[in-house]
């Protein structure tokens, strides 16, 4: 993901420039992330109606705290660690008052079955696969797959050892070929692509 | 299979877990070198890098729907507006008041983190542990006395009867002296509260008994175990 787009300064002096209350800069930085946020949130939370204002609660951080960030980090990591625990917060508010484990808990979340985004994702099986998977693998599989994080940055986003982010990901992998055994092609099967 | 196969194969497990990254392109140095020497002999981590691209072909695409940032961005302003209004306005108020007393609260509010909160919490454990090691008084400044005495039971009691309660530290072997050295006789307890019944031998009076009993520091309470019914005082001073 780049950090600068077409000449426009780079999320790290975005952030250097929101720490002297530039809205301008803050605007830009916000306007940056909020698909991405909007996306994340989504893949993580599984519900739409929380969404806007965790990408907020998110951006607040950032606009309260740009001093804190460390210039020697990437941004992305530190916005979408703020926005991780933004999530977790928002899925453990609904479930309020109810002493359920999260993952076993969101089966019960009322779902987003009406809404146009879902109506686009259920034709695609990885939907489906998602709504079987736990928060936090849902996570791992998110940032590594659609935002192309290393497994270091995403256990710094998650707050958790590095062996842990693997241990995640090895789950979901196993979920998903239990839930979708014919999910590797045939002609898949002898695969020697450029990725080798 | 040569050796260097067969040492590039011996990592698998290892291996397996780290194809995600190396699909995603994101393994660097020898982590990346170590996946790509596996794959060169290895089948099973070859069809599940496929399996893998496949899923982060499905992931990597994004829904193209247009969402406009702008309406949400406007409602942040407007809760960032309203909340520095609110402290502006809080921080006018105060330093109306007294100016350096605002300089000091913005001053602890503006630097105060979490880490703050260590010497804060470390004062009160000490605070704590001294109070559970010096919080009693000594046994010489135990100066209250308390009833203890439970009206179902003062049938069980005669006359001669004292109802006693020793310092915590004291022994048993301290008690059993201090009851000789009175002439009586343990004729119950401890009770719940450690209180003991002590009998004292017929020719001793009991207020010298008492007062003997309460000379003592390692005496909390000495009562006579049955009311005082004459007018006629039985104790001593004390």
């Amino acid at each position: 993901m780049p950090m600068a787009h077409h000449g426009e300064p780079d999320d790290n002096e975005l952030i250097l420039r929101i720490c002297t209350a530039d809205t301008g800069a803050f605007e830009t930085l916000y306007k940056r992330y909020y698909l991405r946020l909007y996306r994340f949130a989504f893949r993580v939370t599984r519900q739409l109606d929380p969404i806007e204002e965790i990408i907020n609660d998110v951006m607040y951080v950032v606009w309260k705290r740009a001093s804190s960030f460390q210039p020697e980090s990437r941004a992305s990591t530190w916005i979408f660690g703020i926005a991780y625990k933004k999530c977790l917060k928002s899925m453990s508010e609904r479930l309020q008052g109810e002493h359920l484990e999260l993952e076993k808990a969101e089966d019960l979340i009322p779902g987003v079955q009406d809404s146009g985004l879902q109506n686009l994702e259920l034709e695609d099986f990885i939907s489906v696969a998602f709504g079987k998977l736990p928060a936090d693998q849902r996570t791992v599989l998110e940032l590594t797959y659609h935002h192309g994080l290393n497994y270091g940055e995403i256990a710094q986003i998650m707050g958790c050892p590095e062996n842990t982010v693997k241990t995640r990901m090895f789950n979901a992998r196993k979920k998903i070929k239990a839930l979708f055994p014919d999910f590797l092609p045939e002609s898949h099967a002898d695969y020697k692509g450029s990725l080798l | 299979m040569n050796i260097q196969q067969s040492s590039a194969y011996s990592n698998h497990d290892e291996i397996w877990l780290l194809i995600p990254w190396y699909a995603n392109g994101s393994l660097e140095g020898s982590d990346h070198d170590r996946v790509k020497a596996h794959l060169q002999v290895c089948l099973v981590c070859r069809r599940e890098l496929a399996s893998q691209a496949m899923l982060a072909k499905h992931l990597e695409h994004t829904p193209s729907v247009e969402i406009s940032y702008k309406p949400s961005f406007e409602r942040l302003m407007s809760r960032i507006h309203e909340e520095e209004g609110l402290r502006a306005k809080a921080n006018r108020q105060t330093q109306g008041k007294s100016p350096w007393l605002a300089q000091w609260k913005n001053s602890l509010i503006a630097n105060f983190t979490p880490k703050h909160l260590i010497p804060v919490f470390a004062t009160g454990l000490l605070a704590i542990a001294l109070a559970l090691l010096f919080g009693r008084p000594p046994l010489n400044e135990i100066k209250t006395y308390h009833t203890v005495a439970n009206p179902n039971n003062l049938n069980r009691f005669n006359a001669n009867d004292i109802r006693v309660i020793f310092a915590e530290q004291v022994t048993g072997q301290e008690i059993g002296k201090l009851i000789g050295s009175i002439g009586g006789s343990i004729v119950d307890g401890p009770s719940p509260v450690g209180a003991y019944t002590v009998r004292v031998a017929d020719g001793i009076p009991l207020a010298q008994a008492i007062s003997q009993l309460r000379g003592n520091k390692a005496v909390v309470f000495a009562e006579p175990a049955l009311p005082q019914q004459t007018d006629k005082p039985k104790m001593g001073g004390g």
